[in-house]
């Protein structure tokens, strides 16, 4: 059986990287009551990364994932 | 009229629908074979199989859960908008050999890739015994659910026993006639009628920044650790829960039956291209209509999970007609996400008893058609029992619904190391899976949820994967030094 891969191993490391940065561990306390658009700066930098995380899906589906 | 007879007709014409679909769906079969009944013949096409991904994988809970956890704990629950992104990312660690291989050599449960990969009964029981806990588990949490939303929608006016029967009645109707075809053709409208719904409720109620601004300073000057940053123990449960659902979900033998039923890669690759959105439009409206409904409940403690929602829909519903339409979209929808992942998980542990247990026991020569008929049966039998069980709430098995993704999560390292390494063999893997799964059912035993933080089912996966590398090892090495 010889199962060929269909994405470069980059890709994991890039996803592990992005989704650590969804979670506010590095935003210091200080400014975690910023708010932005009505809500806590750390809840749309959270959500933004999540948005990033989706562009960067397709994108991979559409670069490595042959038919 | 009054507005719970509207929302009990409207039911009842859904449920109408979902009959009707299933007679099409039978009428469209192409025969009685295992292939065609479970996996629709394998031709789900980009759009079936995008809605049905997303009702299956959205179920009650999450729809119920989010908004009242945001009331109940704050907004650490964006959590959960990490842990639905993470589900699809983890699909595509596997899912592209994984379908290609299935059409190539014909699967139709999650067990042909065991027998194929590992080519070790015992580890295909073991895995599917596994499985059937999970799904039974799960299919039981749906019942009960079934029950208790019609009941809080319909303002008691149908009581939790006729919820369970008379939905769980009709979900054994189409899925008897028309099998997959018929759970991926409803799985559709309810995905659509949940995803309208949702959007469509959210344009109307969402507040301006100015309103969100008011809440979010009440909260900095009354309730300051339900909007600041979590401290550093939930951040670190918060990261293994996205790791943990993320795998876990992601092995759902609902959705691995998904995989091996898309049309072509083109389907796939584009309904797990919009798949990623999902998340993006469902979580994000459930998180922020948890935000506004705050002020709605700032006398109430420990809001039950089944009120936020169905309360706030009420509310909303009565401000004009268009907003009561939209509110019962939304209504009859989050019937559509219970019923969807009831149907799609009944399905799957019928085929995985019928294909994977009996047919290789006691209906050992039994031909595809014969055991697509054992199947059929199976479902109603199991389904009468989940039923009476649901019926019992004294006597349910809540708890065990905790317990359900640490184990599942266990499964995940057939998939991922099957494919992925090659050198790992099958007694290690079946080692790896049995210590994961003692760990996760003991610690479930003792009450230990985390440790330091950490989720003890990621910690029992970590085990698992550790020990199926390390005996990997000694037995090549063993192996290499008798050659």
């Amino acid at each position: 059986m010889n199962l060929k891969k269909v994405f470069p191993n980059w890709v994991w490391t890039v996803y592990f990287i992005l989704f650590s940065f969804s979670i506010p561990w590095y935003i210091p306390k200080s400014i975690s009551m910023q708010l932005t658009w009505g809500l806590p700066f750390w809840i749309v930098l959270c959500i933004f990364v999540i948005v990033i995380i989706a562009l960067f899906t397709v994108w991979i589906i559409k670069r490595f994932w042959k038919d | 009229m009054d507005a719970t007879y509207t929302i009990i007709i409207c039911i009842c014409i859904y449920l109408i629908i979902l009959i009707i679909l299933g007679l099409f769906a039978n009428k469209q079969r192409k025969s009685n074979a295992l292939k065609d009944f479970y996996l629709a013949g394998g031709g789900l096409g980009s759009f079936v199989l995008l809605f049905t991904l997303y009702a299956t994988q959205y179920s009650a809970n999450t729809m119920l859960v989010t908004p009242a956890e945001v009331v109940n704990q704050g907004m650490g629950m964006i959590m959960v908008l990490g842990y639905m992104t993470a589900v699809v990312v983890f699909y595509l660690t596997f899912a592209p050999q994984l379908y290609q291989i299935s059409r190539k050599f014909e699967f139709i449960t999650p067990g042909d890739w065991f027998d194929f990969r590992f080519k070790l009964p015992i580890l295909t029981l073991i895995a599917n015994i596994i499985l059937v806990i999970v799904a039974i588990n799960f299919l039981l949490s749906q019942l009960m659910a079934m029950g208790h939303i019609t009941r809080s929608i319909t303002d008691g006016q149908i009581p939790y026993w006729a919820g369970v029967v008379f939905l769980a009645f009709v979900v054994l109707i189409y899925e008897s006639l028309g099998g997959m075809r018929a759970v991926a053709w409803t799985d559709v409208i309810q995905g659509v009628m949940l995803f309208l719904g949702l959007v469509g409720i959210f344009i109307m109620v969402m507040p301006d920044t100015v309103e969100l601004t008011k809440i979010s300073e009440w909260l900095i000057e009354n309730e300051p650790d339900k909007i600041g940053i979590p401290n550093n123990e939930y951040l670190m449960y918060w990261g293994s829960i996205v790791l943990m659902v993320g795998l876990g979900a992601a092995v759902y033998p609902q959705v691995i039956q998904r995989i091996y039923a898309a049309k072509s890669v083109k389907s796939l690759k584009q309904s797990l291209g919009a798949m990623i959105f999902m998340p993006l439009i469902t979580v994000v409206i459930l998180f922020l209509l948890g935000v506004i409904s705050i002020p709605h409940f700032v006398n109430s403690t420990g809001v039950s999970k089944d009120t936020v929602l169905p309360e706030m829909l009420r509310l909303w519903g009565s401000e004009s007609a268009f907003s009561f339409g939209l509110m019962v979209v939304v209504v009859v929808g989050l019937l559509a996400a219970i019923m969807s992942t009831a149907d799609s998980v009944l399905l799957t542990l019928s085929s995985i008893v019928a294909k994977d247990i009996l047919g290789k026991s006691i209906f050992k020569n039994h031909s595809s058609e014969q055991l697509t008929k054992v199947g059929k049966r199976f479902s109603w039998i199991i389904m009468i029992i989940m039923v009476l069980v649901a019926l019992q709430p004294k006597i349910t098995l809540w708890g065990l619904i905790e317990l359900k993704m640490q184990i599942l999560i266990q499964i995940a390292p057939l998939f991922l190391l099957g494919i992925h390494a090659k050198n790992v063999t099958s007694k290690a893997m079946l080692c790896g899976i049995c210590i994961g799964f003692l760990f996760a059912v003991i610690t479930f035993l003792f009450g230990v949820k985390t440790i330091s933080g950490i989720h003890v089912g990621l910690i029992g996966f970590g085990l698992n994967v550790l020990v199926c590398f390390l005996i990997s090892k000694f037995q090549n090495k063993k192996d290499h030094h008798n050659v």
